[in-house]
């Protein structure tokens, strides 16, 4: 007894975490005003009409979700597995949940679009298959935590499928030039120049930063949440 | 020769081709695009503050307890 006592003494707690920050309110509100501009004030398709404008949606949310997140997901695993720092393991569980909306964000507006560029909701393409299947394996992941009761295990278990995972989206990237589909290959991430007028590529481009700094913003209350969460469940041990 | 460059306009979705009749009325679409993708992150946010609220609030909760059955503090 006198033991638990000392712990719960000793016991360093994290500090406060709000529910929404500032750093998240600048984030919404660079999303909200690059979505105006995008609907109102960026030229429409003359090809696709208003509906080509998901793009400014969809691909951010891709080089968020696929490569950042999973970026972050192994590069955090690998850490982890190599150092066993408990933050390693909370920064890879909040990479994998946030990569996993923002990830459900392009399965969700592509079909959309899809409609109609291409005349159907869902193709089984190589890119959209291996993207759904990326997602899957995320979800996959989270699932396991949820699985695994004790804390060590949990880590390094996750970690080994978490850097496994990760190994799809070079994979993902190239399907474009490997396998012949009707998705269209890079309109700005490729070693050409972006084949966007400029006034489209302003808008991407402002769309890609308010989206990486929504994906960081919602990555910190993610982590931090976390960490909470830890400490909670270290003083009910006590 | 002839059929890359086919494939290569033909996958270009940001090719310029003007129409006489103007370019399709999708508007609908673009809107349920924008919808989905505001469902998504709010729903995502509105779920993690409340995830953060209660466990602070148990949080809170379990230090004070603690604290009580420790007769002194823990601390911040």
């Amino acid at each position: 007894m006198a033991s638990s006592v000392t712990t719960a003494e000793r016991m360093e707690l994290p500090a406060r975490v709000r529910p929404v920050d500032g750093f998240l309110l600048v984030s919404l509100v660079l999303v909200v005003a690059t979505c105006v501009r995008a609907i109102w004030f960026t030229p429409v398709d003359a090809m696709l009409g208003a509906a080509q404008k998901i793009f400014y949606v969809h691909v951010p949310a891709a080089i968020a979700g696929l490569y950042i997140a999973c970026g972050l997901l192994a590069v955090a695993s690998i850490g982890y597995l190599w150092i066993k720092d408990e933050r390693l393991d909370r920064l890879a569980e909040a990479s994998a949940e946030v990569g996993l909306l923002f990830m459900g964000v392009v399965l969700a507006t592509g079909p959309i679009w899809a409609r109609t560029s291409w005349g159907t909701w869902w193709v089984w393409e190589a890119r959209i298959t291996s993207t759904l299947f990326l997602w899957l394996l995320v979800l996959g992941y989270l699932v396991l935590r949820g699985a695994v009761e004790s804390a060590e295990s949990r880590a390094r278990l996750s970690a080994v499928m978490g850097s496994l995972a990760a190994l799809l989206v070079p994979f993902i990237h190239l399907t474009v030039r490997l396998f012949r589909g009707m998705h269209p290959g890079p309109v700005v991430l490729k070693p050409e120049k972006p084949s966007l007028p400029p006034e489209m590529l302003t808008t991407f481009l402002l769309a890609l930063l308010a989206f990486l700094m929504l994906f960081f913003a919602l990555l910190r209350m993610r982590f931090r949440w976390a960490g909470l969460r830890n400490a909670q469940a270290e003083l009910e041990a006590v | 020769m002839l059929l890359p460059l086919l494939l290569r306009v033909a996958q270009d979705t940001t090719a310029y081709v003007a129409r006489p009749s103007g370019p399709p009325d999708t508007v609908s679409y673009m809107w349920a695009g924008y919808a989905v993708a505001l469902l998504c992150f709010g729903g995502y946010i509105v779920m993690l503050a409340r995830r953060i609220a209660r466990t602070q609030a148990a949080l809170d909760a379990s230090a004070l307890d603690a604290s009580s059955r420790a007769g002194g503090s823990t601390s911040r």
